[in-house]
This record gives C-alpha cells, structure tokens and sequence, in this order.
C-alpha cells in the first residue's frame, strides 16, 4: 500500500506519519435544531472546547472531557460527530429546499442528515442502504436529528435506476475499500488486497451508472469516497465519461487537491483535474475523494 | 419492513386532540400523518409517523421500505403517547406542553432511565392532573426524556419523594446498541 501512495500522494510520508496518530474530530451542528452560536454556548458550559472551521455550522473539538458522543445535546440531536471531508461532500451538492434527492448508500446517515438539514426538512430524501445491519444506526440517527422528510430503504442501489424515478440531486458515498481512515480504523492498513480494489471500483462504477439513470437533466451527481485508491477514484469517472461521453460534465469542487490526470501508464480524461483529493496532512480530514458531475 | 397506512377519520381524531393538548397541532397542519401497525410484545400498537407532503407522494410502497420521516408517538386504544423523538419535536414547537425542568444532578439520571425527586425540580408547567405524562427538560430546556406524574408535584411535602417516573430518556439509545423503534 505504501509503495502505490509514494506514485501518486504528495508527501506521502507525512501522510503516513499523521495517519499513526488520532484525527481531529469535527462535530456539525444541526441547524434544524438549534444555531451555531447557541450549540457554542451549551458545549462551552460543559467545558468543551471548540475551534471555528471554514464552515458557520461545523466546529472542531479542540478539548473535551466528555465523551463527545454522549452529551445530552449529543443526544438531542443538537450535533452530528462527522469530518469535515463529509460535510464538504454534501456542500458541493448544492442543495435547495424543496428539491427531491437521492443517497444511494446511506448508513450511518450523517450525510443524510446534512442534506435534510440543507433542505430545511421540505421536499423529499429517498434513502437507500443495502447492508440491512446497518439500517438501525440510520434510523437512530434521522430520529434523534429531527429529520422529517426522509424514506429509508434497504435494496441493492444497482437497481435504482428501475425505480423510473427523477431526483434534483443524488449523492453516492460510494462503499469502498476505506484506505482514508487508516487514522480511524488501523485495521483497514491489511484488511484488503489488490483484488478487493479491483472488485471495489467494479461495484462502484456500476453503482454510479446507476446514479445517472435517476438523475434529472441538469441536476448533480457527488460520488465520493474515503479512499485514496485511484481505481475507486479518477479510474471510475474516468469510465464513465467512455461510456457517456459528452452528457456528464466534471464540474470543479471548491476545496482540496485536483484529482490526479494519470495513475501509472494510464491518462485519464482532462477534466478529471475538477475532481478533488482530500489528505490528512494538508486538509486536516481523513483522506477523501470527490467528483461534482453535472448531467446534461 | 413497514406497511403504512393514512390514519381513519377516528383515529385522526383522536391524534387532532392530542397533537393540541401537546401543542403541536398548527405545526403538523402542513405535514402528512401515517400508521404503522405493528405487534409488540404480543400486542399490537400503532406506531405514528409524520412526514412532509413531497416525501408521502415519493414513497413506494415496496418489501424494502425501512422507515418514514419521523416516528413521533404510539396509538393506545384512544390516545397519543409521544416517542423521544416525538418529545424532541414537542420541546422545540409545541405551545403550552406539559413539562418539568430538572437540575444537572436528575439529568445525569434521568439519562439512565432512573425517575425524579422533587427537590430536582427546577420549574414545571402545565402539569393539571396526576399521571399527566410530560416533557423532561434539562436546565438548558434541552428534552431528555419523558415521564409521567406519580402524584401532584405541587405539594411541598414530597420533598424526598419520588414524583416523577422515567418512561422514555434519551440514553435509550445509548444504551441499546442495536437500536429499533
């Protein structure tokens, strides 16, 4: 694994260094609840410490005694523990009330909880997640939110596109091989092999093919990742403009690295350098990818 | 899996008055009402869900339907008894709802399912009759939990009493790892 990041990751060995040690945590308040300020103020007289970040509505936990999980505003559903990789994710889908969206790979439902947050709890969520274990969290979590205008289903989102249904906005969070919380998960440094990447980008670009059959002209696509993989990357957008030629667009994201042109002998599509890569050492996230497609 | 239905004109009834009483009635106007019926312990309850009008004409009536907006209470026989997410929702809208607020000492108690003294009660409201069931709040008015009167919390001579029972907190979930409805 070590070896691929030095082709393409800069300053790999820092990345690698600040891996080895605990990420910051992030927490996003939940504005259909209470505003920033007020979340500030109740955290503040539990003595937690909070950081501004780039985003109004998202802090980063700068010192706490507390489990951050286990507040009674974490419990109200006043915040959402999640890295800001995520909430970049689901602010580059710019997201309006009253449209009707898609997540096609929702649990634990943090970024489903941003989304109807963004929305101001109008128009309509549809929530797919194919791991049925993982359904409660999502319920748990859209319960405690306050979230009103979100269906939850349990199917294999590869066959979403026989829904014969249109959305303003769909986000693929795509399942992968989760190289980019390493820092989160130490076991994810040999849980997975050469072949898992292959099998991963294979599940991911039909999942996201999938994703323009339910998108409505003119409307966004975020597929995403928390890999630093570029068969789960650049290599899945890359394949799909062969196969959509001219009706997808890449349209740049506003935060990290331009996603890489080329990976080995391999050139990818020029406008790949639209997509992003989020590292740990430069962006304080866990490592992250984005691609914000517009379909014609 | 969830088999929703729209509530019968009985029952939508029934759910108008208690959505008054917990003065929430305006907030749900614009919103749409589901049941789900389902067995609980040999019993079958009603389980309430709102939702907005867009996402109830976007629902498909499928095996793999999982949930709906917000379950905010149960039907029981001819009233209303809020979830925790159903109290949340109370505390932030609702007008004139029953409630207690508790000292930090009962939060940290009450968030373990345990009931409520009366010297941990900070101020309550609304509160007309025993076994009133009610909002809990913490000093903040941040909703906690749920309970019911176990004897009027007006009299003094309670002081060491227990005058709150704990029926649903929000360390449930906590609790609970494989968290259900």
């Amino acid at each position: 694994m070590i070896g691929r990041f030095l082709e393409y990751m800069p300053d790999a060995e820092k990345c690698l260094a600040i891996m080895e040690s605990p990420s910051i945590t992030y927490i996003r308040t939940n504005t259909l609840k209470i505003d920033p300020d007020s979340l500030l103020s109740l955290l503040d007289a539990r003595n937690i410490e909070l950081g501004s970040t780039e985003f109004p509505e998202v802090y980063r936990v700068v010192h706490t005694s507390l489990p951050i999980g286990a507040t009674p505003e974490y419990l109200a559903g006043l915040y959402y523990i999640q890295d800001l990789s995520s909430c970049i994710a689901v602010e580059e889908l710019d997201i309006s009330s009253n449209q009707l969206n898609m997540d096609m790979a929702c649990a634990p439902g943090g970024k489903t909880t941003f989304m109807a947050q963004k929305m101001s709890n109008s128009g309509a969520i549809f929530a797919i997640e194919y791991n049925r274990r993982r359904l409660p969290s999502v319920i748990f979590n859209l319960s405690r939110c306050g979230v009103l205008n979100t269906s939850l289903y349990n199917f294999d989102a590869r066959s979403a596109g026989s829904l014969n249904m249109q959305f303003d906005r769909v986000l693929l969070d795509a399942p992968c091989t989760c190289e980019g919380i390493i820092s989160k998960d130490k076991t994810r440094k040999t849980s997975h092999d050469p072949s898992d990447i292959e099998e991963s980008s294979r599940r991911q670009l039909e999942l996201l093919l999938e994703a323009t059959k339910v998108v409505k002209p003119g409307g966004l696509i975020i597929y995403s990742t928390c890999s630093f993989a570029p068969e789960e990357n650049e290599v899945v957008i890359d394949e799909l403009l062969k196969v959509l030629g001219n009706t997808i667009v890449i349209e740049p994201v506003r935060h990290g690295l331009p996603g890489l042109t080329h990976f080995g002998d391999r050139r990818f599509h020029s406008s790949l350098s639209h997509t992003a890569r989020l590292y740990p050492h430069l962006h304080n996230t866990v490592g992250f990818f984005i691609a914000k497609l517009r379909v014609c | 899996m969830i088999s929703y239905r729209e509530p019968t004109r009985q029952e939508l009834t029934v759910l108008r008055r208690s959505f008054n009483h917990w003065g929430i009635f305006d907030y749900v106007l614009d919103k749409e009402i589901l049941l789900n019926e389902r067995k609980l312990n040999g019993s079958k309850i009603k389980e309430v869900y709102l939702t907005t009008k867009d996402n109830f004409k976007m629902i498909l009536e499928s095996a793999s339907l999982s949930h709906i907006g917000m379950l905010i209470g149960h039907m029981k026989r001819r009233s209303f008894v809020p979830s925790m997410a159903g109290a949340d929702l109370i505390a932030r809208v609702g007008v004139n709802f029953p409630f207690v607020k508790v000292n930090q000492a009962a939060e940290a108690l009450v968030l373990y399912g345990r009931d409520i003294m009366h010297g941990s009660i900070l101020d309550h409201g609304n509160l007309d009759k025993n076994s009133t069931i009610l909002i809990i709040l913490n000093e903040n008015r941040v909703p906690i939990g749920l309970g019911i009167t176990t004897v009027s919390i007006g009299k003094s001579f309670l002081h060491k009493r227990i005058v709150i029972k704990t029926i649903v907190d929000a360390g449930y979930y906590l609790r609970n790892e494989r968290w259900t409805r």
